[in-house]
C-alpha cells in the first residue's frame, strides 16, 4: 500500500500542477501599456503598437476600412467582437465577475449604468477626454455615476411615434393624431376603412423593451415614472393607470395584433416597414432615419412617414419624450486605457459618426451637434432628419438622476404587469396598486 | 411464455450461466501507480470543472455575495431562507415540474417508439433513418429555439398559426406561447425534439443487447409483441430508461435557452437554472445565486438517485 500511498500523492501533486496551470491558462497577462499618458482626447500615436479589443453590437462596429483610419493615425490595432445586444450584458457580467476585463472598449446601455457603476468595473473618463468631448455628447449625464463620467454616448436613441401617412390618408386622416383618444380613434378608422388589420404595432412581450413604450406614454403625458427617489410616481400623478387604461384600450378594440403579447420589438419595427402596420407607437429614430435610398426593406421613404411627438393624455400635452441612449465604457480592469480612450475619442470625430449612420449595417444617430448639423444639412437625409431634430430638445432620461441599481427588476415587473392589463387579466386600477407594492418590495430587498 | 421463464426475467438474469461466477458489481480502487497515473487526467478534469465549482457555490451560498458591494460576511443560511421564501423562485420550481413531467412522458414514449421502429428497419435505410432521428440532437438549443418561434410566431404569418388557419381550426392567430399551460407544454416539446434522438440511440443500443435467443425462447412460450414488450424488453432495458430519464430531468432543470430564445424571461415560463440566471446577472446577487444553485444540485442529485435506486439494475444475459 506504500506505493499507493506514494503514488496518490504523486497525482495529486501532478493534479495541482495541472489545476495551476489551466487557470493560468485561462488568464493570460497581457503587454502593459505604455506608462505615459497622452493628452485628454489627443489621438495621436502614444500607443503606436498596441492591440485593444472592442466588444460591441453589430451597430457599433466600424468596417474594417474605417478602422483603419484609427490604425493609421494611432498605430493601434482594433480586434472587434460584435455580440448580440442581449448577451453582452452576461458576457461583461462573466468577465468582470472573475477579475477580467471583458475588453478594452465595452458597450454600455443606459440601463446598466447603476449596476457597473455601483460595481466599480468602468474606469471614470474625467482623465481621459475632454470636457467638451464629454459634454457635449448628448445624453452623457445618463452615464454619469456618483459624479463621475463612466460612458461616453455614441447613439442618440429616445422614442416618438412613427406614422405611415399613405396609409392614414386612406382612411380619411391627414394629420397624425396628437391624444391618445385621437390616437385609438384613427387606429379604428384604419381597422375599418380595411387599411391594416391592426394599425398600431406595440411589442407586449415580456421583455425590457415592452416596458419603453409605457415610460414614453408617462413621459409624453407629462409625468415621471419613478421620481429621483426611485420612488413609484407613475402611482401617484395618476398617469400610470391612465397609460394602462389606454393600453388596454387598444389591445381590447382591436387595433394591435393579439399575438403582440408575444413579439419583440425588432418584430414590430418589421412589421411597420413592412406596412403591416400604420402606426409604430414607441419608434426609435432609426426606424425612420434608416429609411433612406439605398437601404434594404426602405419601401416607406419621403413624406409617407413621419416621426412626431408621442401623444399625450389630452391635448397640447408636451411632456417629452425619454432617453435610451447607448454609450462606449472602458472596464477598470483593462490594461490598454489608454488606447481604448483614443478609440474613444477617435469615434467621436464627425467623419466617425457620419460614417456610422450613413453605413446600412449600423445606422446610428450620432451623440454630437457638429455631426448632426452635418446631416441635417444633407439633402439626402430629407425631412425625416429634420423632424428627429425638432425632438431633440424634449428628451429626458427616463429616471431623473439615472436608474437605480435595481431598476432592470423594475423594468421586468412593468413589462409582465404590461402583458397582464392588455390581456384583463388585471385591471388597471389593481396593476397600479399590485405595481407599486412591487416596487416597494424590489427597493427594500435592494437596500 | 412459462412460469419460470417470466421469473427469470423479472429477475433480470436472463441467460446467466450458473457455472460462471457473477460479474463484480465494482473492481475497487487501482492499486498501481499506471492506475493513477491513467487516472489524473480525469481527477484533474473533474476536480477543475465540477469538485472546484462545486465548493465555491456552497461556500458562496452562504455569504453576503453581491457584485454591488464589497460585502462578503457569512449569511449564514440566510440567502436560502430568501430565495425559498421567494414567490418567483417557488413559482419557477412548479414550472419547472412542469416541464420535467411533460419532458420526461415525452422523451420516454418517442424514444422507446422511434427506437421500436427503427429495429423493423434494416441495412442502409436503418442507417438513414437513425441519421435523420438524431439530427435535432446537434441543433445547439438557442438554433433550436429560433427554428420553433418561426413556428409558434403569434401573427397569422407563424407556420402553426398559418396551418391552423388554413385548416379552419383557428378564426384568428393566436399566441400559442403565451398560453398558460400550452405554451408550457409547447415549449417542452422544443425540448423533446432535441432530447429524444439520444433517448432513441440508448433504447436502440439496449433493445438491440437483448439476445435472439430471448426473443426466440419468448415466441415458443407464446409471447405475442406487446406481452414481449412490456415482460421482456421494458424489464430488460431499466438501466437505458433509467438513464434516458435522468438525462430529460437535467434537460428541464437546465432548461433555459429555448425559453430565453422564445419568451424571454416571461416569469411564468422560467425554470429555476432561469432563477439563476435572474438572480446572479440581472439582480447581481451571487449569493442568492449559490443558493439557488446548491437547491437545484439537490435536487437533481435526488432524482438521480430515485431513478437509480428504482430503475437501474444491472443486467446480464
Amino acid at each position: 500500500m506504500k506505493h499507493t500511498r506514494q503514488a496518490g500523492l504523486a497525482v495529486v501533486a501532478l493534479s495541482a500542477v495541472l489545476a495551476t496551470a489551466l487557470v493560468a491558462c485561462s488568464s493570460p497577462s497581457p503587454a502593459a501599456e505604455p506608462t505615459s499618458q497622452s493628452t485628454p482626447g489627443a489621438i495621436d500615436k502614444t500607443y503606436a503598437g498596441t492591440t485593444i479589443s472592442l466588444l460591441v453590437p453589430s451597430w457599433a462596429a466600424f468596417k474594417t476600412g474605417i478602422l483603419d483610419d484609427f490604425t493609421q493615425r494611432t498605430g493601434i490595432t482594433v480586434k472587434v467582437e460584435t455580440v448580440a445586444f442581449d448577451a453582452i450584458h452576461d458576457k461583461i457580467v462573466t468577465a468582470e465577475a472573475s477579475g477580467q476585463a471583458p475588453a478594452d472598449v465595452i458597450e454600455l446601455d443606459w440601463t446598466w449604468v447603476s449596476q457597473f457603476g455601483a460595481a466599480g468595473w468602468l474606469e471614470p473618463l474625467g482623465s481621459y477626454l475632454t470636457a467638451d468631448q464629454i459634454q457635449g455628447a448628448a445624453g452623457s449625464s445618463s452615464f454619469s455615476y456618483q459624479s463621475k463620467q463612466i460612458g461616453l454616448p455614441y447613439s442618440l436613441d429616445f422614442r416618438g411615434t412613427a406614422y405611415n401617412m399613405t396609409m392614414l390618408k386612406k382612411a380619411g386622416i391627414s394629420e397624425p393624431p396628437t391624444t391618445w383618444a385621437e390616437l385609438l380613434t384613427a387606429a379604428k378608422a384604419l381597422k375599418a376603412a380595411g387599411v391594416s388589420e391592426y394599425p398600431i404595432g406595440l411589442p407586449l412581450s415580456i421583455q425590457e423593451t415592452t416596458a419603453t413604450p409605457w415610460y414614453m406614454l408617462i413621459r409624453a403625458a407629462g409625468g415621471e415614472v419613478l421620481d429621483a427617489q426611485g420612488q413609484p410616481a407613475f402611482a401617484t400623478n395618476g398617469l400610470g393607470e391612465k397609460s394602462f387604461q389606454f393600453l388596454r384600450d387598444m389591445y381590447a378594440s382591436g387595433v394591435i395584433d393579439p399575438g403582440a403579447i408575444g413579439l419583440t420589438v425588432d418584430q414590430v419595427n418589421k412589421a411597420f416597414i413592412a406596412g403591416t402596420n400604420a402606426i409604430m407607437l414607441a419608434a426609435y429614430p432609426s426606424v425612420v432615419t434608416n429609411n433612406k435610398p439605398g437601404v434594404p426593406d426602405s419601401n416607406i421613404v419621403g413624406d409617407e412617414l413621419q416621426f412626431v411627438h408621442a401623444p399625450g393624455d389630452k391635448d397640447n400635452t408636451t411632456g417629452g419624450s425619454i432617453a435610451l441612449e447607448e454609450a462606449l465604457a472602458i472596464p477598470a480592469a483593462s490594461t490598454h486605457k489608454g488606447a481604448a480612450a483614443m478609440y474613444l475619442s477617435w469615434q467621436n470625430e464627425t467623419a466617425q459618426k457620419v460614417a456610422a449612420y450613413n453605413d446600412p449595417d449600423q445606422g446610428v444617430l450620432p451623440t454630437t451637434q457638429a455631426a448632426l448639423k452635418e446631416l441635417s444639412t444633407n439633402p439626402d437625409n430629407g425631412p425625416l432628419m429634420a423632424s428627429v431634430l425638432s425632438l431633440l430638445p424634449t428628451v429626458v432620461p427616463v429616471i431623473p438622476g439615472g436608474p437605480p441599481t435595481w431598476y432592470t427588476k423594475f423594468s421586468a415587473e412593468v413589462a409582465s404587469t404590461l402583458q397582464s392589463v392588455a390581456l384583463g387579466q388585471v385591471s388597471p386600477a389593481d396593476a397600479v396598486v399590485a405595481l407599486t407594492e412591487k416596487t416597494k418590495q424590489i427597493v427594500a430587498q435592494a437596500k | 411464455m412459462n412460469s419460470h421463464s417470466v421469473a427469470i426475467v423479472r429477475q433480470g438474469k436472463i441467460g446467466h450461466d450458473a457455472g460462471l461466477p457473477p460479474r463484480r458489481r465494482g473492481r475497487g480502487w487501482p492499486t498501481d501507480r499506471l492506475g493513477w497515473l491513467l487516472v489524473a487526467p480525469a481527477a484533474v478534469i473533474i476536480g477543475a470543472l465540477v469538485l472546484y465549482p462545486t465548493v465555491t457555490s456552497l461556500i458562496g451560498s452562504l455569504q453576503h455575495y453581491s457584485l454591488l458591494n464589497q460585502d462578503r460576511s457569512f449569511a449564514g443560511i440566510g440567502n436560502y431562507v430568501r430565495v425559498l421564501t421567494d414567490s418567483a423562485f417557488r413559482r419557477s420550481i412548479a414550472t419547472t415540474g412542469i416541464y420535467f413531467v411533460v419532458i420526461s412522458v415525452g422523451v420516454l414514449v418517442v424514444g422507446i417508439g422511434t427506437a421500436l421502429w427503427l429495429q423493423t428497419l434494416k441495412g442502409r435505410v436503418r442507417t438513414l433513418a437513425l441519421g435523420v432521428v438524431i439530427i435535432p440532437w446537434a441543433v445547439p438549443g438557442t438554433v433550436s429555439g429560433l427554428l420553433w418561434s418561426f413556428i409558434f410566431m403569434p401573427t397569422a404569418g407563424g407556420l402553426l398559426n398559418s396551418a391552423m388557419s388554413s385548416l379552419h381550426l383557428v378564426d384568428t392567430a393566436r399566441a400559442w406561447l403565451n398560453m398558460p399551460t400550452l405554451g408550457s407544454t409547447l415549449i417542452a416539446l422544443t425540448v423533446i425534439w432535441g432530447g429524444t434522438p439520444l433517448g432513441v440511440v440508448i433504447f436502440l443500443a439496449a433493445l438491440e443487447s437483448i439476445p435472439q435467443e430471448v426473443r426466440d425462447q419468448s415466441l415458443i412460450d407464446g409471447a405475442g409483441p406487446a406481452r414481449y414488450f412490456w415482460s421482456i424488453s421494458v424489464p430488460l432495458i431499466r438501466p437505458a430508461i433509467a438513464i434516458v430519464l435522468l438525462n430529460a430531468a437535467t434537460l428541464a432543470i437546465g432548461l433555459f435557452d429555448q425559453i430565453y430564445v422564445l419568451v424571454g424571461l416571461d416569469p411564468s415560463k422560467i425554470t429555476i437554472s432561469g432563477s439563476m440566471y435572474l438572480y446572479a446577472f440581472r439582480d447581481f446577487n451571487f449569493g442568492f445565486g449559490y443558493a439557488a444553485a446548491v437547491i437545484t444540485a439537490v435536487i437533481t442529485t435526488l432524482i438521480a438517485v430515485v431513478y437509480l435506486k428504482g430503475l437501474y439494475r444491472e443486467v446480464e444475459y
